[in-house]
């Protein structure tokens, strides 16, 4: 593609992608590649081994369009996006395939780095950890191009040989402050005394120590912008033809799509229904309603219509992805109806008002205490 | 046909059956007028061939009776420029042209074939009614509005028509809200239960603005059409068929607030708030305090709009009961205040979320339910 | 029509439908006895009678000359002309109650929602001037999804005096539920001598042409009279149809020429493009049907027309429909061909062309009539 805006790179090494320590080769052109250039490798390490490549900036490398896809990403992984700059943010990842489970969050978090790298060429350095203090220090200690897993409650010993300058709350004065009284890991810093630390440095110092031992209470608060979707997809580990199956899943993912909307107090305009065959294509297909729904049953009906729509148009094949997206999120405000008039909304109300008791029982005894019929 | 006739009266019987004619059509046809010239006056006919027909008739000097069609849109723009003279028509019967002069001005203009003008159905008389014209305009524009404008219920869209005795009960309502007008009738009527389109009724309601005195109601045997009979102008429109909701049971009995206000100053405050409420789904907010110690009760009307503002009005009230809090579509609430015509109306709620009941204060006649929005308050 | 003696028997048995005496005695017999229900469907290939079958049981609905409709009169022939009141037509690029809606520009590939709105509310008024609203969809393949949606709540609560014909080729991809609300007639294509005859008969076409154009028309009279009305029709059918084949056959490289090739006419005259589209696209819809055809069907369908499976004739067809859409709502033209010509199938190569002739399903069999 580059080379069509630019005659000069015709027969020269050419590695397109980012520069800078996280940047990814995008493509690597023949002549390079006979270096052992290939795509998806750190530039870095592209450049070490042809050092005379001419580096193009691939066309995403602009940070605006990267930065809202990068945050798009997010997005559909989770409800819950705390954005924290253009190319920083934390994501919730509790509530995922169910409650904080580790193996999911890992799956979810590999999911996210390689979509992220096969589709915007970056490197992204994740940490997975029980508090945001831990998942940014550790994020940083995952570079280049990383994945740490910090399990709940290792928090302070893997902080404690960490610079202390590292944590977010330590800012360049506060930093030389504690470095003057020769406290420079976080480790130091936790063994100080909670009320001298206090006395020094007011607040701060509260602050400091708690989470110098890992103590971080603050929660992910999704927005500085509002989620703009929700979706859950799974890809199967046999490709699936039954269709049984695949109104099973829609339904699962209606169920947890449904609650997120309930949990933000928000309502999708706009179902969508993600769906990969066997050979890889991969189609999406969305509906946009009359009215916005938060009901699981609504999202699951909706749901099946393109899905049987996405049949008849192109034939029933084995599927190997399913996912189900809500879009066009708007605040939950209901008009009220009429019950004779509208027995259709009625209807619908009622539901509502089942899955959010639903909701709260799963809240209290775990994802699988309770399941609708068949 | 060789006629002529005023200017002004060839304009006015234009402008009111061109009411009667579609946007778009797949008939062609339904863009023209039909003229019929007989005895000392000139009939003019418009329909859409599927709800309505309006005839106008007009006096003239009729040489030679005939009828031709005409484009309805030129034949209109073409008088509506001529000055307030006599105008001078002749038909060419074989080649279908007319020929108009006025003034001096001529035009000449292609028309279509009578016969292929959609009849306008005829209406039997089985049971026509009478009813002051005034009263009736008022009675249509406090109900007509709260009829569906595209709904998931064709009987929704239109008007319902109860008639019994000597009184006629409008009603229209959209899922919403509810509107409901009672009519007391000069002579007792037999009973009739029929929908009118509401688009119909709203034609009516301006060819109405020039009517007086007294117009009759015509229902047909079948069930299928209504009259309207103004004297010089007739609309006939075709009845939706169906069964209408009962309405009666929509409207609350008691309730636990009563908030009561002047309705200029309700009005006021609810346009101010629908400019904040335009980007959250048009909620204005109600809260209704009693006066405490001698002090007068209120009525706050709000509404805030994301990353924009928000804003709150307050006016005096006599709020009865307990204080009341609850939301409302800003344009339902507009719209009902629009038609009134009384200084004060009064607002009936009870437990939240409840439908509001609006009131005219000294006007038994009329009453108004609104169904709130949920929200979080 | 030419008042012969046959002619008029001819005209009692299929009200001037050739080859579809079938459907108008069960539509007669319907209205004779006063069982007509509110709502049918006529399935069958473009230009087999589908729509004037329709207008046939409107006429015989309104006409003063009952269930033999005189086809004469002012109401008859503004049936014929889609003139009456009360019978309305769902057509793409149709009328819609939205005042900013202009499908008739506004280049609709579907029946929209807001024309099945529409319907539905006239359904619900009471006739203008006839005992009943009458409504020809047409077709209702054309119907975009959400309007199918719609339309299936009409035909769960028809007004009682509705009536809603839907026209349809490919009745099998309609929602069941709509199949299953209305009465279904199918009409199937006629013996080519019975449509080489009604060309001689009644269209005054010579005998030879006839014979061909009934053969090319696959025993669809509506369609072999539109090709005789305008002779370049049935060379573009039988060039068009000979390409898609011969398509089927050729390799990628090929397959990209040809869409570069039909990007590049695009530019200068989309209608003729679009005719071959509209070719192929009935190519692949009659192969689909003769390919699923079970054994002793009717004696224009019986045996393969090309040798695919019918899962393959469906993918061509439904990626011929795409590419139609794409290039109308103004996609990148060369990549919506580039896209259907991969997505045609790979069929085998043919034997010898004579063997090909042999295989002609539809020889023109002279039966006595």
């Amino acid at each position: 593609m580059e080379r069509l805006h630019d005659p000069s790179l015709i027969d020269q090494p050419v590695l397109v992608g980012g520069h800078g320590r996280r940047g990814v080769v995008a493509t690597a052109s023949y002549e390079a590649r006979r270096f052992g250039c290939h795509s998806a490798q750190p530039m870095s390490q592209a450049l070490r081994l042809c050092p005379q490549a001419i580096v193009v900036p691939s066309r995403f490398d602009r940070y605006g369009p990267v930065s809202r896809d990068f945050h798009r990403m997010l997005d559909e992984t989770s409800p819950a996006v705390e954005s924290v700059g253009i190319d920083e943010a934390y994501v919730d990842l509790t509530g995922l395939e169910g409650s904080a489970d580790p193996a999911a969050a890992r799956r979810a978090a590999e999911g996210i780095r390689t979509r992220v790298r096969d589709e915007l060429g970056i490197a992204v350095s994740i940490c997975i950890a029980g508090s945001r203090t831990t998942a940014k220090v550790g994020s940083d200690a995952a570079k280049p191009d990383g994945l740490l897993d910090v399990p709940p409650g290792d928090d302070a010993r893997f902080l404690a040989p960490r610079p202390v300058r590292e944590l977010p709350l330590v800012g360049p004065n506060f930093g030389a402050a504690l470095a003057a009284l020769s406290v420079h890991t976080v480790g130091q810093a936790a063994a100080l005394d909670r009320d001298w630390l206090e006395q020094r440095f007011g607040r701060a110092g509260i602050v400091l120590h708690d989470r110098a031992h890992g103590v971080d209470p603050t929660a992910v608060r999704p927005g500085g912008r509002p989620a703009r979707s929700i979706s859950r997809e799974v890809t199967f580990s046999n490709d699936v033809t039954e269709i049984d199956t695949l109104h099973h899943t829609l339904r699962r993912h209606a169920e947890r799509v449904g609650a997120d909307l309930r949990r933000a107090n928000r309502r999708a305009r706009t179902v969508t229904l993600k769906l990969r065959w066997s050979d890889f294509t991969t189609l999406t297909r969305s509906r946009t309603l009359d009215r916005p729904v938060q009901a699981t049953s609504a999202l699951t009906a909706a749901g099946n219509e393109l899905l049987a729509e996405l049949f008849r148009s192109q034939g029933q094949r084995p599927v190997r992805l399913l996912g189900l997206g809500a879009a066009n999120l708007v605040d939950d405000v209901t008009q009220l109806g009429f019950d004779e008039l509208r027995p259709e909304e009625a209807t619908t109300r009622r539901q509502e008002d089942l899955d959010r008791t639903l909701d709260s029982i799963r809240k209290r005894f775990g994802d699988r205490s309770v399941n609708r019929g068949p | 046909m060789r006629l002529s006739c005023q200017q002004e009266d060839l304009h006015r019987g234009l402008s009111a059956v061109a009411r009667a004619i579609p946007a778009r059509s797949a008939l062609p046809i339904t863009q023209h007028v039909l003229l019929t010239a007989d005895g000392d006056q000139i009939t003019l006919s418009a329909t859409d061939a599927e709800t309505i027909a309006i005839t106008y008739t007009i006096t003239a000097s009729i040489d030679e009776g005939g009828s031709i069609t005409m484009p309805s849109r030129l034949l209109s723009d073409f008088v509506a420029t001529l000055p307030r003279e006599n105008i001078e028509m002749t038909l060419a019967e074989r080649s279908r042209q007319v020929s108009l002069s006025c003034a001096r001005n001529d035009a000449s203009i292609g028309g279509m074939d009578p016969d292929d003008f959609p009849p306008i159905p005829p209406v039997d008389d089985s049971a026509t009614i009478s009813v002051e014209a005034a009263r009736f305009r008022r009675a249509l524009s406090q109900v007509v509005f709260a009829a569906a404008a595209d709904d998931s219920r064709p009987v929704l869209t239109g008007v319902h028509f109860a008639i019994d005795g000597t009184e006629m009960r409008l009603a229209a309502a959209d899922g919403f809200r509810l509107a409901v007008h009672t009519l007391e009738l000069p002579d007792s009527a037999s009973e009739c239960s029929v929908i009118v389109p509401a688009r119909a009724l709203a034609e009516l309601t301006r060819l109405l603005a020039e009517a007086e005195d007294a117009i009759s109601v015509t229902f047909n045997a079948a069930g299928t059409q209504v009259q309207f009979d103004l004297g010089h102008a007739k609309l006939v429109a075709q009845l939706i068929q169906g069964t209408f909701p009962d309405t009666q049971r929509l409207i609350p009995e008691g309730h636990t607030s009563r908030t009561e206000v002047a309705v200029g100053e309700f009005n006021r405050e609810t346009r101010i708030a629908q400019i904040f409420a335009r980007d959250g789904s048009g909620i204005v907010r109600l809260v209704a305090s009693p006066g405490e110690g001698g002090a007068p009760g209120r009525l706050t009307i709000s509404a805030r709009a994301e990353e924009l503002g928000t804003n709150e009005g307050e006016i005096d009230a006599i709020v009865e009961g307990e204080e009341v809090k609850v939301a409302f579509n800003g344009r339902y609430l507009r719209e009902v205040l629009d038609v009134l015509d009384t200084d004060r109306v009064a607002i009936e709620t009870q437990d939240q979320p409840s439908p509001g009941v609006i009131r005219p204060l000294g006007d038994d006649s009329y009453v108004h339910v609104i169904m709130p929005m949920f929200v979080q308050w | 029509m030419t008042e012969t003696a046959t002619g008029a028997v001819q005209y009692a048995e299929d009200w001037g439908v050739v080859g579809q005496s079938a459907a108008a005695a069960a539509l007669r017999h319907a209205l004779i006895s006063g069982r007509l229900t509110h709502a049918y469907l006529l399935s069958g290939p473009e230009g087999a009678g589908k729509a004037t079958l329709a207008r046939r049981l409107a006429q015989a609905l309104i006409c003063k000359a009952g269930v033999r409709p005189c086809l004469e009169c002012r109401t008859c022939r503004q049936v014929d002309s889609g003139d009456a009141p009360d019978i309305e037509g769902i057509t793409i690029g149709g009328v819609c109650d939205e005042g900013n809606h202009d499908h008739a520009s506004d280049n609709s590939t579907r029946i929209r929602i807001c024309q099945v709105r529409r319907l539905e509310r006239v359904a619900n008024l009471s006739p203008f001037a006839a005992a009943r609203r009458i409504f020809i969809i047409d077709t209702a393949d054309e119907l975009q999804p959400e309007g199918a949606n719609a339309l299936l709540k009409t035909l769960e609560e028809p007004p009682a005096t509705s009536l809603l014909i839907l026209l349809a080729t490919d009745p099998e991809a309609l929602l069941p539920t709509i199949r299953s609300r209305c009465q279904q007639l199918t009409l199937t294509p006629a013996p080519a001598s019975e449509v080489a005859a009604a060309l001689v008969e009644r269209a005054g076409v010579p005998e030879g042409e006839a014979l061909d154009l009934a053969r090319l028309s696959r025993g669809r009279y509506g369609l072999a009279l539109r090709m005789h009305g305008d002779p370049s029709l049935a060379v573009l059918r039988e060039t068009a149809t000979e390409q898609v084949r011969s398509l089927s056959r050729a390799g990628r490289n090929e397959r990209l020429d040809y869409a570069q090739q039909l990007s590049r006419s695009w530019q200068r005259e989309r209608e003729s493009v679009l005719a071959t589209l509209d070719v192929w696209r009935s190519w692949w819809r009659d192969v689909l049907h003769a390919s699923a055809e079970v054994p002793g069907g009717t004696p224009a369908a019986s045996g393969p027309l090309e040798q695919c499976s019918p899962a393959q004739a469906l993918a061509a067809l439904s990626a011929t429909q795409r590419a139609r859409e794409h290039l109308i709502t103004n996609t990148n033209p060369q990549l919506a061909l580039e896209v259907l010509m991969l997505d045609l199938p790979v069929l085998p190569a043919q034997g010898m062309r004579d063997g090909e002739e042999a295989r002609e399903p539809i020889a023109v069999t002279p039966e006595a009539d």
